[in-house]
């Protein structure tokens, strides 16, 4: 969408976010169809698990790989980790764990090094 | 209708919280849709999360997926409308301020402030991920070899993510 924009402003940016969500929007519906109607037979079932198993291990190598090359100092690090800690363990509402880990992290921003 | 406005509603401000990208909303979303709204159970919401990883296109497009099981067509509509129309604005608005913006001293310490938090946004998607649909022995196994896999860059992530329900065919897991 931000490329589209600089490309051909906002016509440029609907019609990338078109381009780029409609398709498979469309595809992703006729699979989501056939998911309820069919209710899914015993054989797909565990492929469908199977699939999302391995979801599970490309969700952990990105956020891993993101992590690896965009966290900076150990600062960086405990914010990243109370974040998690608030959404995923904790199950706190992510709105505010985002204002919370937001003010530390700036705090922490702010304090002289070595504090 | 009361629950079609709660469902455009609901993925209206999901959209707004998205600042990891859309792992970074996973954990809020699996909350909402699966625990306080009950639109999906927290299977159907990995297997959506799944099929939508087939399609082209952004992984949110779970979206489509849940709007359809609560409302039929029209749910799907306004769920992926809801979902990726504020996303997009910003994208389009900060893709017109931020290149004159971004050599700021602020803006330097925004995007310093604010990195750490996207990050643990996205883990904690993934954490809520890998609750969801690691239950046992073999959907451990594929989830690391397909983690290993893809880190060696063995082969996309299509491909592992089919070959991923193949071995659940296989294994019947």
């Amino acid at each position: 969408v931000a490329l589209g924009y600089r490309l051909a402003g906002a016509r440029g940016a609907a019609a990338a976010g078109l381009a780029l969500i409609v398709p498979g929007g469309l595809v992703l519906l006729g699979l989501t169809v056939l998911y309820f109607k069919t209710g899914l037979t015993p054989d797909a079932r565990p492929a469908l698990r199977g699939m999302g198993a391995a979801v599970v291990g490309l969700v952990l190598m990105t956020s891993a790989r993101v992590a690896t090359g965009a966290l900076r100092g150990r600062r960086a690090v405990l914010v990243a980790l109370v974040t998690f800690l608030g959404v995923g363990p904790l199950r706190v509402h992510t709105a505010l764990v985002i204002l919370l880990a937001t003010a530390l992290s700036y705090g922490l921003q702010r304090a002289p090094e070595g504090s | 209708v009361t629950d079609l406005a709660w469902l455009t509603w609901t993925f209206l401000w999901l959209s707004f919280l998205s600042i990891g990208g859309g792992l970074g909303v996973l954990p809020e979303l699996q909350r909402q849709v699966v625990h306080v709204h009950q639109w999906v159970t927290a299977q159907q919401f990995v297997d959506g999360y799944a099929l939508a990883q087939l399609t082209p296109g952004p992984s949110m497009l779970v979206a489509v997926f849940i709007g359809y099981r609560a409302h039929g067509f029209l749910g799907a509509l306004l769920a992926g409308a809801a979902m990726f129309a504020p996303s997009s604005v910003l994208a389009a608005l900060a893709a017109r301020q931020w290149s004159a913006l971004r050599e700021r001293p602020w803006a330097r310490v925004a995007e310093r402030v604010i990195t750490p938090v996207g990050i643990g946004l996205m883990a904690g998607g993934a954490y809520t991920l890998l609750r969801s649909g690691v239950h046992d022995v073999p959907t451990a196994a594929i989830a690391l070899v397909a983690l290993a896999a893809l880190w060696l860059r063995v082969a996309p992530p299509i491909v592992v993510v089919v070959l991923g329900g193949l071995a659940g065919w296989f294994f019947g897991v």
